[in-house]
């Protein structure tokens, strides 16, 4: 139920921009589809609601095959980047508009209109004209407007693109709530990890019109399928190294091998959280060494940058108690253990995502 | 962008039948009869003396106004934009005004005002042998009443997308207000004059209310192209009119498209 | 699109005289062009006093001059209003072969001097003309009668509607109209509640542009309309007959009405291009 899409596809010109993408959303889920600028996610988006056309694949919602119907008969609500409020209605017909075009009763109108008002905490504003809100009440006008006439499924498109960082917090907020209020199938496009990582249910990530990996924000963030995936959620290293005695090894680092992932590949990159890195002051022992390069005060924690015995840099993030235990100092040199890293093959240099 | 449906199709179809009757098929009308004695017939029409002559007062009337109004209308527009004085919003307001007026009105005004029979007419030809009324003086006078607000309006909002700042950088490394002027200014609205000339030049060559009125109809003379093709209708001389006519209305829109085209790349290049 | 004037403040010049020169050349070229004959007109119109001047107005073939004009000029509107309206949503909104040739031909009546307009009314429904055999036949006359007139007319104010609401239609963009989509209005719903009001001042501005050409129209009526006195002689072509037949204080206050009324139009236009403005 909810939303499937099936081989989606969308070309312009000679450029694919979707290229035969399926996924899922269940009924009552609130899924992120993340991928860097450029990606097709907000094609794919546009697709389910009916505002661009596939050339191949199909689209199901809430079960019925939705991939030849006008967007009117859809029941998508849709929120844009740059809300499309109607300038010259007040908050009150903004919200009701898709009421009164579907033809509610007028007493429906007027309760539901109140309660989603009140849901997004603009009851003394009904009267006002969008110029004369803020961008987040805009955001939120356009919300409400989208979930007053109950569509089945609610798309939202880079909704806080065009919002300063902290409303963007604000907003993440709201859309949780609202999705808790009315589980409403949801789908967001962003570019934003925090946000999907934050708010949503599932991810799906999206790079060059594929689907790269499916799964919740712990699933994607901890087992990543890809270097593209993993460089692109959350902060990482990226070390090359190459294939020796069947095990990958990158400067004094040894890594085991996923065989079936690496067949016939012999350069490797290891993709490291910076969280994922132990540190200890050197002493007796063989361990790998690396010598600090800067250390950086981040609020929550410490960012020190290391250069590696082959020259390559590692970035370590410490939490401030650590920190303080190791005293460590730009210069010093210090052991270094990995506790988590995923080799795979070495990727082209214009897809790195490294710090 | 629309999907191809009924409604978006039958709407397709009433814009492209409106303009089809209204624009294409009597341009086509005029087209076929202008050629019905071949391209030979056409050419003869054409450099009929009487015929020729009025096409070329018609050329070089508009071409003078178009150089005139360039300047002034320049000049107007700057003097507008960058100074304050009283009335500006008044004076502002009335540069649009021929193009609200009937141009015939404006051919009676101008006809009150420098009749031979009139003061200001009788005295212009004794004392400066100025000869307003029926003369080509007369037709340029007109012209540049109903194409005054072209140019300004062209000019105006490149003037005021300048960077004043610029203007002041200029001075403080010593330029003149001509130097100013001609290398900051100019090269910025350039393209506003441009634009602006043609368009009045496009205008002038078929305006005839005013024109008939000023200058009357006196083959050789005062016989402007647009005045001639009336003459010829009368004389139920269709082969000259459709000639004319087509002369007419060929140049008219070439110098049109030429400006479109001329905007369009302007703003593609401009557009960072 | 003429954008709201506001003067940058005068620096301290090294030649003062620039200033005052440039002024009183612009203010003076342009009390020459303008004012000066505008000003000769009411004088000459008035010169033999108010009520003589009124009496004229009050003539029947005046009268019906002037009706005849206003109901040309409501008529152009209406049609190019409604089919302006139309050619400007399809060529901003939609895609087609042929759209940039139809563009460009929306300038033709600016192109046409109004007498080759005329003409070209008659080249196709006159004796001789295309169209001729088969009105005959249905009775209707196009030449030398109203509706002849009344297509002359639409003709040459046609563009200025379609001109004046596509960058409108171009600036406000598609979201809005997408938006009303997916909350379920149809396209007539989405036109009138979304787009309609946004293009309002445009349309107006267009209607108003419209109106004034219609309104002065007389190269191509004097060709088409035969312009017979009391049945198809609108205003100007009462002027211009005044004046044939040197009736000067006729065509003078007929003249000063025309340019009366034109300075209200005038001021509409004023009015409302501040309004585009500030919508777009």
């Amino acid at each position: 139920m909810g939303i499937s899409v099936k081989n989606l596809t969308k070309r312009f010109g000679e450029f694919t921009a979707v290229d035969h993408v399926s996924f899922e959303v269940k009924q009552g889920e609130l899924v992120a589809l993340l991928g860097p600028s450029g990606s097709g996610k907000s094609t794919i988006l546009r697709m389910i609601c009916g505002l661009e056309t596939p050339d191949e694949g199909e689209i199901y919602l809430t079960g019925e095959d939705a991939t030849s119907r006008p967007i009117q008969e859809r029941g998508v609500g849709f929120v844009f980047q740059h809300y499309a409020l109607f300038k010259h209605m007040n908050v009150w017909q903004n919200i009701a508009f898709g009421l009164e075009v579907q033809k509610f009763p007028k007493q429906e109108i007027k309760d539901r209109v109140e309660e989603l008002l009140r849901l997004v905490q603009l009851q003394g504003y009904s009267q006002h004209y969008p110029s004369q809100l803020s961008g987040g009440q805009r955001q939120r006008v356009a919300l409400a407007r989208a979930l007053a006439p109950k569509p089945k499924v609610l798309l939202l498109d880079e909704p806080f693109g065009a919002l300063d960082a902290k409303v963007r917090e604000e907003l993440r907020n709201w859309i949780r709530r609202l999705h808790d209020e009315f589980h409403v199938t949801s789908l967001f496009v962003t570019h934003d990890q925090n946000e999907a990582l934050e708010i949503s249910d599932k991810i799906v990530v999206v790079n060059q019109g594929h689907v790269e990996q499916i799964g919740t924000s712990q699933e994607i963030y901890e087992n990543p399928q890809s270097s593209f995936v993993a460089g692109f959620i959350g902060p990482v290293n990226v070390l090359r190294g190459k294939v020796e005695a069947g095990k990958a090894k990158i400067g004094q680092f040894e890594f085991a091998l996923d065989k079936n992932m690496l067949e016939g590949h012999s350069a490797v990159e290891a993709l490291i959280r910076p969280s994922d890195v132990v540190l200890s002051m050197p002493s007796e022992g063989k361990l790998p060494t690396g010598r600090v390069k800067r250390i950086s005060f981040l609020g929550w924690g410490i960012k020190v940058d290391i250069v590696l015995k082959d020259g390559q840099l590692l970035t370590v993030h410490l939490t401030k108690e650590r920190f303080q235990e190791l005293q460590l100092a730009e210069g010093q040199d210090v052991y270094i253990q990995p506790t988590d890293a995923k080799v795979f093959k070495q990727k082209v240099a214009s897809q790195d995502y490294s710090i | 962008m629309a999907k191809t449906n009924a409604g978006a199709l039958s709407l397709r179809v009433t814009a492209l039948a409106y303009l089809a009757f209204m624009l294409l098929i009597p341009l086509a009308a005029v087209l076929q009869d202008g050629f019905r004695n071949g391209a030979a017939g056409f050419l003869k029409s054409l450099l009929n003396p009487a015929a020729w002559h009025a096409f070329k007062l018609t050329l070089w009337t508009a071409f003078l106004m178009a150089a005139i109004n360039a300047v002034m209308g320049t000049l107007t527009a700057y003097v507008l934009v960058r100074y304050s004085f009283p009335g500006r919003s008044l004076i502002n307001s009335f540069i649009d005004l021929p193009f609200a007026i009937p141009t015939l009105v404006t051919g009676v005004m101008l006809v009150i005002l420098y009749g031979p029979q009139q003061a200001l007419g009788s005295w212009l030809k004794t004392h400066w042998g100025w000869q307003i009324i029926f003369a080509p003086t007369g037709i340029v006078l007109a012209l540049l009443f109903v194409t005054f607000p072209l140019v300004v309006r062209t000019v105006e909002p490149l003037l005021m997308e300048i960077d004043p700042d610029q203007e002041e950088a200029s001075r403080t490394l010593g330029a003149s207000s001509w130097t100013t002027f001609w290398r900051i200014l100019f090269p910025a609205i350039l393209p506003g004059v441009l634009t602006g000339t043609l368009l009045s030049f496009s205008r002038a060559l078929g305006e005839f209310g005013s024109v008939v009125v000023v200058a009357g109809n006196i083959p050789f003379k005062s016989q402007t192209a647009a005045v001639y093709v009336w003459g010829e209708i009368e004389s139920q001389n269709q082969q000259g009119a459709s000639a004319m006519s087509v002369m007419l209305v060929a140049l008219s829109f070439f110098v049109i498209l030429l400006v479109d085209w001329f905007e369009k790349r302007r703003r593609s290049v401009h557009a960072r | 699109m003429p954008v709201e004037i506001k003067p940058i403040k005068p620096m301290i010049q090294r030649n003062p005289w620039v200033r005052p020169c440039l002024l009183s050349l612009v203010l003076g070229y342009i009390a020459f062009l303008i004012f000066v004959p505008i000003g000769t007109l009411f004088f000459s119109a008035f010169s033999e006093g108010a009520v003589s001047f009124f009496k004229v107005l009050c003539r029947w073939d005046v009268l019906h001059a002037f009706g005849l004009t206003f109901f040309l000029s409501l008529l152009a509107v209406f049609v190019n209003a409604v089919f302006g309206l139309i050619i400007a949503w399809v060529l901003v909104r939609h895609d087609f072969p042929g759209k940039k040739f139809l563009n460009a031909l929306v300038d033709l009546p600016f192109a046409v001097s109004p007498v080759v307009a005329g003409y070209m009314l008659i080249l196709l429904f006159g004796r001789t003309g295309w169209c001729h055999a088969w009105l005959q036949a249905a009775g209707i006359k196009i030449v030398f009668s109203l509706p002849g007139m009344a297509i002359a007319t639409a003709f040459v104010s046609l563009p200025f509607v379609i001109r004046e609401v596509m960058p409108v239609l171009q600036e406000i963009g598609l979201e809005e109209e997408q938006a009303a989509h997916t909350l379920g209005a149809n396209g007539w719903q989405t036109f009138w509640r979304v787009t309609f009001p946004s293009i309002r001042w445009g349309l107006l501005y267009g209607i108003t542009l419209t109106f004034a050409r219609a309104m002065g129209e007389f190269g191509a009526l004097f060709v088409v309309s035969g312009a017979v006195s009391g049945e198809t002689e609108t205003a100007t072509l009462f002027v211009f007959r005044a004046m044939d037949e040197r009736m000067y204080q006729e065509a003078y206050a007929v003249s000063v009405v025309l340019a009366a009324v034109s300075f209200f139009v005038l001021l509409a236009m004023e009015a409302l291009k501040k309004r585009v403005r500030e919508e777009v």
